[in-house]
C-alpha cells in the first residue's frame, strides 16, 4: 500500500552552525591584524596629511590577494576605520605587493591561518598605498549595495553581503557621474519544492511503505564579488564631493533607493569563490 | 509511529526540463536578426566580412554610455574564418528595463534596437586557421572557475588581436571564454514530516542530490615565447600566434607559454547566452574552404 506524506524540511541549520563555526580563534586573528593595520597607517606620514588626528580604530574585514608575474601577491587589506579626532567613519584599504615565497605552506582556505600570516608579513614590508572612503553609515550603503546584487549562479537569490572594501573613488566631469569600486562578500540562497518518491514509513511487520513526499530545501553558495558603481551628479555636485567624499555614497544610496535606474548603474567586475585564497569574515559586522 | 529514516533522492530534473524546453528557438531566432544587420553593416563598411555568426553579446557597464560587445565567429572574403567582435556604444537608457533575469525575447529587443539604431564603433577581426581546433584546444587547457564546479560545455568567443614584445619575442593574447558550470554535491537533511495518513508528526534523515549551476565568462591572458624566425612569422600572420599556442598547449610545452586568469563574471543577460544553441563544429564545417 502506497501512503502519502507531506515533508517540509528545515534546511537552515547546518548553515548557521557553519557560521557560529567562527570563531574565537578567528576573531583574534582579526583584531591582531586590525591593529597592525591602524599602526601602520598611523605610522605613514601620507596617510597622516589626509588624516592629520590618525584613526583610533580599525577593523579589518576582508583581503584580496592578486598573484603577478613577478611571483607576488597584490594584496588588498580592507576594513573600516574611526578618524581620532572627528569620528569620521571610512573604508580603509592598505596596498602591499609581498613575495608568494612568504605565504608558502599557509593553507588558503583557512581563513584564520591567512590573516595571521598577514599580520606577522605586513610588518617587514612598506605599505604601497592605501585608500581612503568616508562614509557617513556603513549599513546604509551596504544596504544599498546588497540590493543591486545580481546572483551568479542560476536561480539564487541574494542572502546576505557585507561590504568589505570601497576604493577608487572617481569625478568625471565631462560625462557627469562619481564612480567607486566595492568588493563583497555575499551569500546567495535558493529554496525550492522537490517532490520525492521515498520510503515514508514502515508497517508493523517491518516492511517499507512507498509514496511520495514534498519537501523544501535550501541551498547557499557564497562568493567574493567586485562591482563598479556609477552615480549620476552635476558639476556642482562633483564640486561638493570631491569636498566631502561621503556624499557620494549618500547620492549612491540615494539613487538605488528611488530605483531609477538612468541615475546609477553597477558594473560587475569579477566573481570569486569564498573557498579560494582570500578572507571570508560575512559573519562579523561593522561595529567596532 | 516513531521515528522514520529516509533516503531522499530527489528527481530534480523536472524544473529544469521545463525551463530549457520552454525556451523554445528564440535566441537562435533573435540572434540572426542581429546577425543579419552586422553582416550589412560591416559589408557597406568594407571590412572583408562575407559572414557572421554570434555567439555570445556582453555589456560592459561603463558609466552611462554602455560598451555592447556582439561577440562571434566570421567567414571573411578571402575564405579564412576569424573571431570578430562588433562594439557599439549605447546609452545606458536603452538597458534601464532590463535585469540579469530578464526574458531573452525581451533581451534580444535592446540589442535589436542597438544594432538598428546605432553604427558599430569598432570591429576586431581575430583571424584563426581552424576556429574548432582554436576552440577545443583553449576551452579544454581552462580550468574551472570554481572549485568543486566543473566545466558542463565552454565556446571560446573572443580572441583579442595579438600583442607583440619585441624584447624577449613574446606574444599575448586574451582569450574569453564563456562557460556552462556545474556543481553536483549530495547533503544530509533532517527534519520534521507529518505522515497523511496515520496523522503523526515523524522525524526524517535523508540524503539529497543538489545541483548548482551558472554561466560564466572567463578572460585569460596567453603569453608564448618563440624564436626569432617564428615571432617574425607571427607578426606577418597573426593567424599563426593562436595555432601556434594551440599547439604548445597540445605538446605540454609548458617552457613557452603561460597562462593567467584575469577575471571571472557571470553573463549580463542570461537570456542572451547562446552557449546552448552554438555548434562551434558545424560553424567549423560551414566556415570551412
Amino acid at each position: 500500500m502506497k501512503k502519502k506524506k507531506l515533508i517540509i524540511f528545515g534546511a537552515t541549520v547546518l548553515s548557521a552552525l557553519g557560521l557560529a563555526g567562527c570563531s574565537t580563534a578567528l576573531e583574534k586573528a582579526q583584531t591582531s591584524l586590525s591593529d597592525v593595520s591602524k599602526n601602520v597607517l598611523n605610522e605613514n606620514l601620507n596617510f597622516r596629511q589626509r588624516l592629520e588626528g590618525g584613526i583610533e580604530k580599525y577593523k579589518f574585514l576582508g583581503a584580496n590577494f592578486d598573484g603577478n608575474s613577478n611571483g607576488e601577491f597584490d594584496i588588498e587589506i580592507c576594513g573600516v576605520s574611526v578618524a581620532n579626532e572627528t569620528k569620521e567613519k571610512a573604508y580603509t584599504t592598505l596596498y602591499y605587493t609581498i613575495p608568494a615565497t612568504e605565504f608558502n605552506g599557509i593553507n588558503a582556505k583557512d581563513s584564520t591561518a591567512v590573516i595571521n600570516s598577514l599580520t606577522q608579513v605586513v610588518p617587514n614590508y612598506e605599505i604601497k598605498d592605501f585608500s581612503y572612503a568616508p562614509v557617513k553609515d556603513f549599513n546604509n550603503l551596504n544596504g544599498a549595495v546588497k540590493s543591486v546584487l545580481e546572483s551568479p549562479l542560476d536561480e539564487y537569490k541574494t542572502h546576505s553581503a557585507l561590504v568589505y572594501g570601497v576604493d577608487n573613488l572617481n569625478f568625471n566631469y565631462e560625462d557627469g557621474y562619481a564612480s567607486f569600486t566595492t568588493y563583497e562578500d555575499t551569500k546567495y540562497s535558493r529554496t525550492r519544492t522537490e517532490l520525492v518518491w521515498t520510503v515514508v514509513g514502515w508497517d508493523l511487520e517491518g516492511n517499507p511503505q512507498y509514496g511520495w513526499a514534498v519537501q523544501s530545501v535550501t541551498d547557499y553558495e557564497g562568493f567574493v564579488q567586485e562591482h563598479n558603481m556609477y552615480v549620476k551628479a552635476s558639476t556642482e555636485e562633483l564640486d561638493a564631493m570631491k569636498e566631502d567624499n561621503t556624499l557620494v555614497f549618500d547620492k549612491f544610496v540615494e539613487a538605488v533607493k528611488t530605483g531609477d535606474k538612468s541615475l546609477y548603474t553597477v558594473q560587475s567586475v569579477n566573481v570569486v569563490k569564498t573557498t579560494e585564497f582570500n578572507t571570508n569574515l560575512l559573519g562579523t559586522d561593522y561595529s567596532m | 509511529m516513531g521515528t522514520l529514516k529516509k533516503l531522499f533522492i530527489p528527481v530534480a530534473a523536472i524544473a529544469t526540463l521545463f525551463a530549457v524546453t520552454g525556451c523554445s528557438d528564440v535566441k537562435p531566432d533573435r540572434a540572426k536578426n542581429i546577425q543579419d544587420n552586422l553582416i550589412s553593416e560591416s559589408i557597406e563598411r568594407g571590412e572583408g566580412i562575407k559572414d557572421f555568426r554570434l555567439i555570445g553579446t556582453e555589456v560592459d557597464k561603463v558609466g552611462f554610455v554602455f560598451d555592447v560587445n556582439f561577440n562571434g565567429v566570421a567567414k571573411l572574403d578571402n575564405g579564412s574564418q576569424a573571431f570578430t567582435s562588433f562594439t557599439y556604444q549605447a546609452p545606458s537608457t536603452y538597458f534601464e528595463k532590463l535585469t540579469k533575469r530578464s526574458a531573452a525575447t525581451n533581451v534580444y529587443d535592446v540589442f535589436d534596437k542597438v544594432v538598428e539604431d546605432l553604427d558599430y564603433t569598432v570591429c576586431t577581426i581575430s583571424p584563426v586557421t581552424d576556429i574548432k581546433y582554436i576552440n577545443s584546444t583553449f576551452v579544454h587547457n581552462a580550468p574551472s572557475p570554481f572549485e568543486k564546479y566543473g566545466i558542463k560545455k565552454g565556446i571560446v568567443y573572443n580572441l583579442s588581436t595579438p600583442t607583440f614584445n619585441e624584447e624577449n619575442n613574446e606574444v599575448s593574447f586574451d582569450v574569453r571564454t564563456l562557460m556552462d558550470v556545474r556543481k553536483v554535491k549530495f547533503v544530509a537533511d533532517a527534519g520534521i514530516g507529518f505522515n497523511l495518513i496515520s496523522l503523526h508528526f515523524t522525524l526524517g534523515l535523508g540524503v539529497t542530490l543538489r545541483a548548482c549551476e551558472g554561466t560564466f565568462v572567463t578572460d585569460d591572458t596567453y603569453k608564448f615565447i618563440t624564436d626569432a624566425q617564428t615571432f617574425e612569422q607571427m607578426k606577418e600572420d597573426n593567424s599563426l600566434v593562436y595555432s601556434y599556442v594551440a599547439d604548445a598547449i597540445q605538446a605540454k610545452d609548458n617552457d613557452k607559454i603561460s597562462a593567467a586568469r584575469n577575471t571571472t563574471n557571470y553573463v549580463t543577460y542570461d537570456a542572451a547566452d547562446m552557449l546552448t544553441y552554438f555548434d562551434m563544429g558545424k560553424v567549423a564545417e560551414e566556415y570551412s574552404i
